[in-house]
């Protein structure tokens, strides 16, 4: 029953994010080429702007359920009269012949492959409704979200080093948990990932037999951070959908020369910008020059009107994402907190903390920007992206572009590549991950189909080589079912109510791609615990746990004199300074971290738990201490 | 639908062709060899390398 509400929670703000968008395009006096893409366009504008509603709220401490329940009803009630307006004009849309129509008599392959994205679409979707699970997700994806539920308000949060960024997705799937359970976050994402997969194939089918167009819709849907996605609350997925129609944006701009088209492409970089954090920034970077060159090229227009046309997408993607920085600006002293401190001044960080919370990408992933990684990156993407902490994105990207040299691409795909090859150096510069890619990535996904098309067509080579084709094909599309059977089917099992919640949350925590070993103990403390107590916790998950808390390493993060975390006494001040009743630990310390006044911190904090501070709860797991008053 | 650059002589083009054809065809082996021998149990693709708190 609850995955039902939830599900039509979701359904509601796709219809409100649907209605509101349709009136954005209206008001701009905008029809985009195609029903369908002018209702695709209209729901990521919506869905992304109706974000600012709960971002509004919780700025004003209004984060309770009254009040979010009524502004749902609201957003949905004029979403509605907008969605009503787009039915009533569907047929004023202009448009070319709408090749979803031989989907009515569709050939054996079409049937296939529809089967196929409804198996997996409807396998993710189980999962989604499953509850929260994930690494981000219980650090401060979702954690953060149901802080500032529980607290009523969007507050700052010292020991979140992420919180303080953009969070624009984040803030519509704050709204859902609050009406409904918080697999609404991940359900969001799956709807998210839906619409950019109808993104892919309406694109496609302009191109291409219709057959093509849903295997390059399948070939992206295939592709392995889609799939784990899909099922969970991270918002790669809406970010994709953003940047992904932003290109779109640009093709109708480049087709029309309506310039008001400009003002679509700027938003959605926006909201691409807003909702990917910081390194989020690249996407509306690029097209601004994108726009500028194409505007001087292919539009002729002079240097000066070109950089314009270029500024305003920057100008209108910068207006969209500024609350955010301002907002951060108010909480923390700097726009770009924990950046930049060095001219905005510390902030519950030491420079010698944040350089070495500044190595963490390198740490992560090694120097990315050398020479060698650089001409090695299409190679290591495709066949070790744990390289790069992502997922599989397939061989065929790598394998099938290079086919553009013998096929003529129509222009507008031309115009595609353009896009998503301005894009790849800034996004591989600032966060080179499969998942911030997911837009460009499904573009390119329609390039490959249309290639591989003309490759089986080609007089050039034998029919063998149309049937090599094929086989890769089904060999890409077999591993991308089989990725959603292994990443899913705990999940799937879980809604279907196969598994009770309980254990698939003990059991899929606890495996390698999580090591989440806490959950049970965090039960356990949230019904022994007094009731408003507040934690300091020694894990970066504080999820699932019905306090407030901090992390352990917010105390060393800002002392400037780190030898006196050595001291007791010392230590035991800052924890009564932060207001925490308990301290929770490992048994033994582990030394996770290599800021080493963290783990001198930890060993006092051991030495405290048992003596000054009495145990109150011990298990293999954790040892949790009450402060001594 | 045959549509190769026309600028091209049609035996370059064959040859080329075929040349991106043995390409595409390296990769997908490179990336399935890859698959079957270096990450057994792994074999659709690895759970953890996505949101890994990074």
């Amino acid at each position: 029953m609850s995955a039902l509400r939830d599900l039509l929670i979701v359904c509601g703000f796709l219809a409100a994010g649907l209605g509101w968008g349709v009136w954005i395009l209206r008001i701009l006096d905008l029809r985009a080429s195609g029903r369908l893409r002018h209702a695709l366009l209209a729901a990521g504008l919506g869905l992304g702007v109706l974000g600012y509603v709960p971002f509004a709220l919780g700025l004003a401490g209004l984060l309770r359920f009254p009040v979010l329940l009524a502004g749902y009803l609201a957003v949905l009630g004029m979403g509605a009269v907008g969605c009503i307006s787009f039915l009533r004009h569907l047929g004023e849309a202009s448009g070319e012949a709408d090749g979803w129509a031989t989907l009515r008599r569709p050939s054996g392959p079409s049937l296939a492959l529809v089967a196929l994205l409804v198996a997996i679409v409807s396998v993710t979707l189980l999962a989604a409704l499953a509850p929260v699970v994930g690494v981000d997700e219980l650090i401060y994806r979702v954690a953060a979200a149901d802080t500032y539920l529980r607290e009523g308000q969007m507050l700052y949060l010292p020991s979140s080093q992420y919180h303080q960024q953009p969070q624009q997705v984040q803030m519509l799937q704050m709204w859902g948990m609050a009406l409904g359970s918080d697999s609404v976050t991940q359900v969001v994402q799956w709807v998210m990932g839906l619409l950019l997969l109808i993104a892919v194939v309406d694109l496609a089918r302009r191109f291409m037999p219709m057959v093509w167009a849903l295997l390059a819709g399948a070939m992206f849907y295939a592709v392995s951070d889609v799939i784990v996605l899909s099922g969970r609350a991270s918002p790669d997925l809406a970010n994709g959908l953003f940047l992904g129609l932003a290109g779109i944006a640009w093709l109708e701009w480049t087709a029309r020369g309506e310039d008001r088209w400009l003002l679509v492409t700027g938003g959605l970089a926006g909201l691409f910008a807003v909702g990917a954090r910081l390194p989020g920034a690249y996407g509306a970077i690029g097209l601004a020059v994108l726009v500028s060159v194409a505007a001087w090229r292919l539009l002729r227009r002079r240097p000066l009107r070109a950089l314009a046309a270029g500024a305003a997408v920057g100008a209108v993607a910068l207006a969209v994402a500024a609350p955010w920085y301002v907002k951060t600006w108010i909480q923390t002293g700097s726009p770009v907190w924990p950046f930049l401190q060095s001219v905005f001044g510390f902030r519950d960080w030491t420079p010698e903390a944040f350089r070495y919370f500044g190595g963490i990408q390198e740490r992560a992933i090694g120097r990315w920007l050398s020479l060698g990684r650089i001409l090695a990156a299409p190679w290591e993407f495709t066949i070790e992206p744990d390289r790069f902490n992502s997922g599989v994105v397939g061989p065929l990207l790598l394998g099938g572009l290079p086919l553009a040299l013998v096929f003529r691409l129509p222009t507008q795909l031309v115009r595609v590549l353009a896009f998503c090859g301005i894009l790849a150096p800034l996004w591989y510069a600032s966060y080179p991950r499969v998942r911030a890619f997911l837009g460009p990535i499904a573009l390119l996904f329609v390039v490959v189909a249309f290639l591989l098309w003309q490759l089986a067509e080609s007089t050039l080579v034998p029919r063998l080589a149309a049937l090599g084709v094929a086989g890769l094909a089904v060999a890409w599309l077999a591993v991308g079912l089989g990725q959603t059977v292994r990443a899913h089917t705990e999940a799937a099992k879980t809604t279907l109510g196969i598994e009770s919640r309980q254990q698939y949350l003990i059991d899929r925590l606890s495996q390698a791609d999580m090591q989440f070993d806490w959950l049970g103990d965090y039960w356990a403390l949230n019904s022994v615990l007094p009731k408003g107590s507040r934690l300091l916790i020694y894990e970066s998950r504080g999820y699932y746990l019905d306090f407030g808390y901090d992390r352990y390493d917010l105390i060393a993060k800002r002392e400037t004199d780190p030898e006196r975390l050595r001291e007791p006494a010392y230590v035991e001040d800052q924890v009564r300074g932060l207001g925490s009743d308990y301290v929770l630990l490992w048994p033994e310390p582990r030394f996770a971290t290599g800021y080493e006044p963290s783990n001198w911190l930890e060993v006092t904090l051991h030495d405290l738990c048992g003596s000054r501070w009495p145990i109150v709860y011990q298990s293999q797991t954790m040892v949790a201490c009450k402060v001594a008053a | 639908m045959e549509n190769p650059r026309e600028d091209t002589p049609r035996s370059r083009r064959r040859l080329v062709l075929w040349l991106l054809v043995a390409w595409l065809f390296t990769v997908n082996a490179a990336f399935y060899w890859d698959v079957v021998s270096e990450r057994a149990g792994e074999v659709f693709g690895d759970r953890s390398s996505v949101t890994r708190g990074d």
